[in-house]
C-alpha cells in the first residue's frame, strides 16, 4: 500500500473503487465534470403526495445494491432514517449503500441491518453504536468517512451516485417545496440535504407538517423533489434541538477558552474579521468571550459561519456581526432568527468548503476554532477515533474549516480521563498538521513552527507558549505513556481528505 | 512583595481537583484537610495531600495546607505529613498566642528532622476568644497574615451570619491586629460562586477595608478578585512616578525624595510600592 503525505499506509482501492493517497491540501487537482441526476418528467398532477413509504419505494424503483441518502439536521431526534431503512428491510431489498451526512446513537437499529444483509456499507459519519459495530468489523464492506464538503465533492464529482435521496422535511407542501424553520420538528436550515436533492436520481421528501401550496420560505425547491410522503412524526424535538446550550463551567475548559481568546485577540481581531462558531462547551465559551471583547473594543465582524447557537444570534442582534451563515442550527433561538432575520442566511453545503468548486465560505474565514480527540507532535489532528481505536465520531466540517481559516486553533485538554490528548502520534489522522496553526490546552499553547507571524504576534502575551513536544511530554509525565490500540490488520473504514484522497484508515478493534 | 489576593481552597480528598491546581493563577493554594474532608477520610486525604505537595505543579502559587484545628485529634498527624513540603500552614480556630506557639514547637521538630526552613503560619480567627486575642496572636514571628471565619463566631452569638452586623467590626479588628504588626489581613470567602458581580463588589469592599486578599472557593473566582484588587490607573501612574523619584534620589545619594516640589515620606513610598505590586508592575 502507498504511504501518503502524513506518513500513513493507505489502500489505493476501497470497495472496488480507485482512490489516490493524500498528497497535501490542494495538491491533487480535480478532473472531469460535475455529475448529474436523471432527467425526469412528473405526471400532470398537482400533487406529489404518496401515502406510504412502501409505495414510494416501489415508485422510485429501489433495488438491491442501490444507494440511499439522508441528511442529519434532525440529529439524535431523527425518526426518518430508521423508518425508511426498516421499510426497506421489510420489503426484502438487500445490499444497500447508506449514504447519510451523519448517523447518531438513535440510529442503533441499523446495526442489525449490517448483519442481516440489508446494508452492505455506510459512507458517512457514525456517532455511537454504528461506529462501534464498524470498529468490531460488523460491516460487510469498508466504511468511508468524508467531511461535510468532501461529501458534497463526492456527489458533484460522481464519486458517489445517489439513487434515492430521502429528505426529512419539517415543512413541505404537496408539490415538494421544503423548509426547516416551521412545523413541530423544525430544525433550521436544510443545508445538508440540498446537494442530495440536486444530484440524486430520485428524491423523496418525508414530512410531518404538510402545508398548502406554496410552502414558504423555501429551502429546497419543488423542481428537485419527486414525491412527498406525510408521516405522523419525523423526529423528537428534544433530540433535534439541544435546548439552551450552556457554556462550560469547568475551570480548566474555561482556561482553554480564555487562552484561545487571547490568541485571537493578538493575531486576528480587527474590524471586519470573520470566524467559525461551534456548539461544543469550549467553542461556546470562546464565542461568548469574543462577543464580550468585541463589544468592549467596539469591533464588528463581517460574518460568522455556524454551527449557529443563541450566542451567535445574540451577536447578530446586538450588531456585533453583519451576517450569519447558517449550515446547522443548534437551538430554537437559531431557528427563529433564521426565519425572521434577513442577515441570517441559510447556506447550501456546496457553498461551505468544497475544494473542487469556485470557492467556499471557509476560504473567507479569518479564525476557525475546532476541537479534537487527539493531536500529535506534527500537529496532525484526530477527531474520528478514540485512543483505543474505536471509530466513534464523524469529521463534520473540521477539514475544510482548518484548511480555509487564516488562523486555525485547535482547543483540547492536555489529557482526558488520564489519557494524553497531546501525543507522539495520533491514532487516526483526520486533519493534517499543515493546516493547523495553534493548539490550545489548559496548560498553555503550541504554535506550528511554520507560523512565525503568529509567534511574533504573541510576543509579550501572558499565554504560556510551549513547543508541542513539551506539551506532549507534560501529558505523559502526568498520565504515563499511552498504550497502542489493540487492533488487527483488517481495514474497517477509510478517512478521506476533503479532496477525496485517502488520509488514513481505521483498523478493526479486537473484542 | 508576595501577593495573597486569592487563596483557593481545594478539597484534600479529591485527586481530580488537586491535579490541576497550578493552572488557575491563584496567589495561594490551600489543600484543605479540615472542613471539606469527612472525618472518615482524614487519613487518606492527608496522604493524598502529602504526595500532591511533592508532585503536582503549583505554578507560581504559594503552597498552603489547612490542617485540622488544635482542638481535634488530627492536627499533629497533619503537621507530620505536610510540614516538610508546604509554604504556609493555615490553622483554624486559633484562640491565643499559646495555640500558635504550641503548633510552632511541633513544626520546629519536623523542620529540624527534615532539614527545612521555618514554615509560615496563617491563623484563622473564628471565635470571640480568638478575636479578643487577635492582636497578641498577630505578634507571633511565624504568623505572616491573619484570616478569619464567621460561622462559629455568629453561632456563639446566636445570630444568623448573613444578618450579623458585628462582622464589620470583626473585619476591622482583624485588619487592625494584622496591620499593627506589619502582617497581612485576609478576608473570608464569598460563597456564591455563580454571582460574579457580587464577588467583585465584595472583594472591592475588602480591599478598601484594608484587607490584602479574600478566600475563593472556585477557580473561576480568581480572576474576578484579582481585578477587584487591581488599583485604579491613575493611582498606578502616580505610584510609578513616586517610585521612580525614590530610585533616582537613591542613585544620586540624596536623603530626601521630592516629586513636583513635594516631599515624599516613607509611608507614601511604601503605599506606592504596594500599589505597583497589586498592579503587578515590576
Amino acid at each position: 500500500m502507498p504511504i501518503n503525505a502524513v506518513g500513513r499506509e493507505v489502500p489505493s482501492e476501497i470497495n472496488g473503487q480507485k482512490f489516490k493517497p493524500f498528497a497535501g491540501d490542494m495538491k491533487t487537482p480535480p478532473e472531469g465534470r460535475r455529475a448529474g441526476s436523471l432527467l425526469r418528467m412528473v405526471p400532470e398532477s398537482r400533487s406529489k403526495v404518496v401515502s406510504s413509504l412502501e409505495e414510494v419505494i416501489k415508485k422510485v424503483g429501489l433495488e438491491d445494491g442501490m444507494t440511499v441518502s439522508f441528511h442529519h439536521h434532525l440529529r439524535n431526534g431523527d425518526y426518518v432514517v430508521n423508518m425508511v431503512m426498516e421499510t426497506i428491510r421489510k420489503m426484502g431489498i438487500k445490499n444497500i449503500r447508506v449514504f447519510p451526512t451523519a448517523l447518531f446513537p438513535v440510529h442503533q437499529p441499523l446495526v442489525s441491518m449490517l448483519t442481516d444483509g440489508t446494508i452492505r456499507r455506510i459512507e458517512g459519519s457514525m456517532n455511537g453504536a454504528l461506529g462501534e459495530a464498524t470498529s468490531y468489523g460488523e460491516m460487510r464492506e469498508t466504511a468511508v468517512l468524508r467531511s461535510h464538503s468532501g461529501r458534497v465533492r463526492a456527489v458533484e464529482s460522481g464519486e458517489v451516485h445517489i439513487d434515492v435521496a430521502f429528505i426529512a422535511a419539517p415543512t413541505a407542501d404537496p408539490y415538494g417545496n421544503l423548509n426547516g424553520v416551521d412545523g413541530p420538528s423544525a430544525c433550521g436550515p436544510l443545508a445538508y440535504g440540498m446537494v442530495d436533492a440536486y444530484h440524486a436520481d430520485h428524491t423523496v421528501a418525508i414530512t410531518d407538517h404538510l402545508v398548502p401550496y406554496p410552502a414558504h420560505p423555501i429551502s429546497i425547491f419543488q423542481h428537485n423533489i419527486d414525491y412527498v410522503v406525510p408521516v405522523d412524526k419525523i423526529g423528537d424535538p428534544n433530540g433535534i434541538m439541544s435546548g439552551t446550550l450552556r457554556i462550560t463551567t469547568s475551570p480548566s475548559r474555561l482556561k482553554i477558552a480564555r487562552y484561545a481568546l487571547e490568541v485571537i485577540d493578538k493575531v486576528a481581531l480587527r474590524d471586519g474579521f470573520s470566524f467559525q462558531a461551534g456548539a461544543g462547551g469550549i467553542s461556546l465559551a470562546v464565542t461568548k468571550f469574543l462577543g464580550d471583547l468585541m463589544k468592549k473594543r467596539g469591533i464588528r465582524a463581517s460574518f460568522i459561519n455556524g454551527g449557529v447557537t443563541k450566542y451567535v444570534v445574540d451577536m447578530l442582534h446586538e450588531g456585533l456581526v453583519d451576517v450569519v451563515f447558517d449550515g446547522q442550527a443548534f437551538d430554537l433561538d437559531a431557528v427563529k432568527s433564521l426565519k425572521e432575520d434577513k442577515n441570517h442566511i441559510e447556506t447550501p453545503l456546496a457553498m461551505y468548503g468544497n475544494p473542487y468548486s469556485s470557492g467556499g465560505i471557509v476560504n473567507m474565514l479569518d479564525v476557525g476554532v475546532l476541537g479534537a480527540t487527539e493531536v500529535d507532535i506534527d500537529f496532525n489532528v484526530n477527531v474520528n477515533t478514540h485512543s483505543d481505536g474505536m471509530l466513534l465520531h464523524g469529521i463534520g466540517g473540521h477539514q475544510e474549516v482548518a484548511a480555509g481559516s487564516a488562523l486555525t486553533i485547535v482547543t483540547v485538554p492536555l489529557y482526558r480521563y488520564r489519557v494524553p490528548v497531546i501525543r507522539e502520534r495520533v491514532t487516526t489522522v483526520t486533519t493534517p498538521g499543515e493546516v493547523i496553526d495553534v493548539v490550545v490546552t489548559e496548560h498553555g499553547i503550541a504554535v506550528n513552527p511554520k507560523r512565525d507571524d503568529i509567534i511574533e504576534a504573541l510576543r509579550g502575551s501572558k499565554v504560556p507558549i510551549y513547543d508541542i513536544q513539551d506539551l506532549q511530554k507534560k501529558a505523559e509525565r502526568i498520565c504515563g505513556k499511552p498504550q497502542e490500540p489493540k487492533t488487527t490488520d483488517d481495514i474497517v473504514a477509510a478517512i478521506l481528505w476533503r479532496d477525496g484522497t485517502v488520509i488514513d484508515v481505521v483498523y478493526k478493534v479486537k473484542k | 512583595m508576595k501577593l495573597r489576593r486569592t487563596r483557593l481552597y481545594v478539597p484534600g480528598n479529591n485527586p481530580h481537583l488537586v491535579e490541576n491546581v497550578g493552572l488557575y493563577g491563584a496567589d495561594c493554594l490551600i489543600l484543605d484537610l479540615e472542613d471539606s474532608v469527612p472525618i472518615t477520610q482524614k487519613f487518606d486525604a492527608r496522604i493524598l495531600v502529602k504526595y500532591a505537595l511533592q508532585n503536582v505543579d503549583f505554578g507560581n502559587s504559594e503552597k498552603w495546607v489547612r490542617i485540622n484545628s488544635p482542638d481535634t485529634p488530627f492536627w499533629v498527624a497533619d503537621l507530620n505529613e505536610v510540614v516538610p513540603y508546604v509554604d504556609v500552614v493555615n490553622v483554624p480556630k486559633v484562640e491565643s498566642y499559646e495555640d500558635v506557639e504550641k503548633i510552632s514547637k511541633i513544626m520546629e521538630d519536623i523542620e529540624e528532622k527534615h532539614g527545612v526552613e521555618k514554615i509560615k503560619i496563617v491563623p484563622i480567627i473564628e471565635t470571640l476568644k480568638g478575636l479578643t486575642n487577635a492582636r497578641e496572636i498577630a505578634k507571633h514571628p511565624r504568623v505572616v497574615a491573619m484570616a478569619w471565619g464567621g460561622e462559629d463566631l455568629t453561632a456563639e452569638l446566636g445570630i444568623p451570619k448573613k444578618k450579623a452586623l458585628i462582622l464589620d467590626h470583626v473585619r476591622a479588628e482583624i485588619v487592625i491586629a494584622a496591620k499593627s504588626q506589619g502582617k497581612m489581613a485576609l478576608d473570608t470567602v464569598y460563597s456564591n460562586i455563580r454571582d460574579e458581580k457580587g464577588l467583585f463588589e465584595y472583594a472591592r469592599r475588602a480591599r478598601y477595608m484594608g484587607f490584602d486578599g479574600v478566600g475563593v472557593l472556585h477557580p473561576n473566582q480568581v480572576e474576578i478578585v484579582h481585578r477587584a484588587f487591581k488599583p485604579e490607573d491613575k493611582d498606578i501612574e502616580d505610584a510609578k512616578k513616586i517610585v521612580e523619584a525614590a530610585e533616582k534620589a537613591m542613585k544620586e545619594g540624596k536623603g530626601v525624595i521630592a516629586l513636583n516640589g513635594r516631599m515624599i515620606d516613607k509611608p507614601v513610598l511604601e503605599r506606592a510600592r504596594k500599589i505597583l505590586a497589586f498592579a503587578e508592575v515590576d
